[in-house]
């Protein structure tokens, strides 16, 4: 018995000493460009497979494809407010207690069906609902939007479970995930100038104004 | 009033409504492409710790080296996140007064507040995670690399970071090479992999340069600690080589940065990389103690804790004197 109780402690050392040795084989961390596809189905999808490609890995997409995200982001990046680009996104806001400024778009993806030959298929118009996760996490989702002829449309049906959200959409892709920001993320510096620039251009020109206006009746 | 003022009046109004335009544009710029806060913090005038007080020390400037786990032919796509990470994380901290320069090493698998970028470059949420990853938001250089700075600041108790650089990893062979080759004792054991033997004193080239300070799977106990271990030996080294390089030639910085334009990232220009660093080249260097703290298995990565009085006395250290 103690000869037992000695070999378990043991092989209760060595394995303690060797735990090191497991920490050889744990990888570093890796960065995710993008939510990663878990699970989807396709209405008639026989044969048919739903790729998801994050905007920073385009390169690999068809050209219209690969255009076609490239022209959201831009209309995205872009816009002065969401407002501008995502018709309906205010009431979004307004259901969550938040204004649209306090939306950003954290994500911008490709969801397309390939056929087995990862061959693009083209528009697919019928239902397709997919399931992605996170390491994030969707807590802080407030809207999913994809883009219909490259028009920006709130997606209706979605479903989020912890760090999985569910979308089922007739007609894919480009996609973007909404957010509402952190409170204390700052989308301006603390102290606003622009309103104090606004003021004294307005005050200056008024004085400007002022001087042309007693120039020419002096002339007169 | 006579022509001639009213004409001097109208130009000067004109300089101030083009200059107030030119301000309006460059604030809505700012605005729309988020603030990063890692040179407006401060850290505390006064601290306390241990029963002893310590003061804030004027004439400090820091410097973030940001290593990056790719190689400069690798492309990077526009986006507004990227898949590169800090693999490799130095502060410098310049005391300009004592003529001093202290490095802390940050551990890239420190978990802390990272702040998540969205696609217009804006901070919209943070979260707690491995700080080599607050590289992977933003555009994979500046917005990227100010990032990084706002987590390394974070992290030090909201020191401010002046500048940063980041590199990619065949820079290290480049500088290696520039300066004649490195020597040092090899800490641990390669398992042969390019000619590195432990305990055997070499001279290191390029890529056996790379090897010494990037390989961590399969050499010695596999865990980052011990690369930084190397990491620190192989600064020293080059630290001291790069001096006396300096102080032969004046020009070498700039030879050296020529070499790596293409492949670092900076809010610096060549120039004022090459007067930085012939400014230090007369200064003490000298890592500080390691951050302590614990490494554990996350779900799925290393996750390296630290501990809160090792980091408050790394930062003492290196931005105060007692009181």
């Amino acid at each position: 018995m103690k000869k037992v109780i000695g070999l378990i402690l043991v092989v209760a050392m060595l394995l303690g000493m060797n735990s090191i040795i497991f920490a050889v084989d744990v990888p570093s961390a890796e960065g995710e460009l993008g939510p990663t596809l878990e699970d989807y189905d396709i209405e008639d999808g026989d044969g048919l497979k739903l790729v998801v490609t994050p905007f920073a890995k385009r390169a690999k997409l068809p050209a219209e494809l690969k255009t076609d995200l490239e022209d959201a982001f831009k209309q995205l990046k872009n816009a002065s407010s969401l407002s501008a680009v995502i018709p309906g996104i205010d009431a979004v806001a307004a259901e969550l207690g938040k204004k649209v400024d306090d939306l950003a778009i954290s994500d911008l993806f490709d969801a397309s069906v390939f056929d087995s030959n990862d061959n693009y298929v083209g528009f697919y118009g019928k239902k397709v609902t997919f399931t992605l996760s996170s390491k994030k996490g969707f807590a802080s989702v407030a809207a999913v939007v994809h883009f219909v002829d490259g028009k920006a449309e709130v997606v209706k049906d979605v479903k989020i479970n912890g760090n999985k959200m569910t979308i089922s959409v007739d007609g894919l892709s480009p996609f973007a995930i909404v957010k509402y920001t952190a409170q204390d993320a700052p989308q301006t510096a603390d102290f606003n100038i622009v309103p104090v620039i606004i003021a004294a251009v307005v005050v200056l020109g008024g004085a400007f104004a002022l001087i042309v206006k007693t120039r020419k009746e002096r002339a007169n | 009033m006579n022509k001639k003022a009213i004409r001097y009046v109208m130009v000067a109004l004109a300089f101030v409504f083009v200059a107030s335009v030119a301000l309006i544009g460059i604030s809505i710029w700012d605005a729309r492409h988020g603030v990063f806060s890692s040179r407006d913090v401060q850290l505390e005038k006064t601290i306390e710790y241990n029963g002893s007080s310590y003061v804030l020390k004027d004439g400090i400037e820091t410097f973030l080296l940001i290593g990056l786990d790719k190689t400069s032919d690798y492309e990077i796509s526009e986006s507004y996140n990227n898949d590169s990470q800090a693999d490799m994380l130095v502060l410098f901290v310049f005391d300009t007064r004592e003529k001093t320069c202290k490095a802390i090493q940050i551990n890239r698998d420190t978990m802390t507040e990272v702040n998540v970028l969205g696609i217009a470059g804006n901070k919209i949420d943070s979260i707690i995670e491995q700080i080599a990853l607050s590289h992977n938001y933003g555009n994979g250089r500046e917005v990227s690399c100010r990032n990084v700075a706002n987590a390394v600041s974070k992290l030090l108790l909201n020191a401010r970071v002046d500048h940063y650089l980041s590199m990619t990893m065949d820079c290290v062979g480049i500088i290696n090479d520039a300066v004649g080759g490195v020597e040092v004792t090899v800490l641990d054991d390669f398992n042969g992999e390019s000619g590195l033997v432990k305990g055997e004193t070499v001279k290191l080239k390029a890529d056996q340069a790379l090897t010494y300070v990037r390989g961590r799977r399969n050499v010695g106990d596999g865990t980052n600690i011990s690369r930084m271990e190397r990491q620190r030996q192989y600064f020293d080294a080059v630290f001291q080589k790069l001096k006396n390089k300096i102080d032969e030639d004046r020009g070498f910085v700039l030879d050296v940065l020529e070499d790596i334009n293409g492949k670092i990232v900076s809010d610096r220009s060549v120039t004022q990389l090459e007067e930085l660093f012939n400014k230090i080249s007369d200064y003490d260097f000298s890592f500080v103690d390691i951050m302590k703290g614990e490494s554990t298995v996350g779900d799925e990565f290393m996750e390296f804790y630290p501990d809160e009085n090792s980091v408050k006395e790394l930062v003492i250290k290196c931005f105060y004197n007692p009181k």
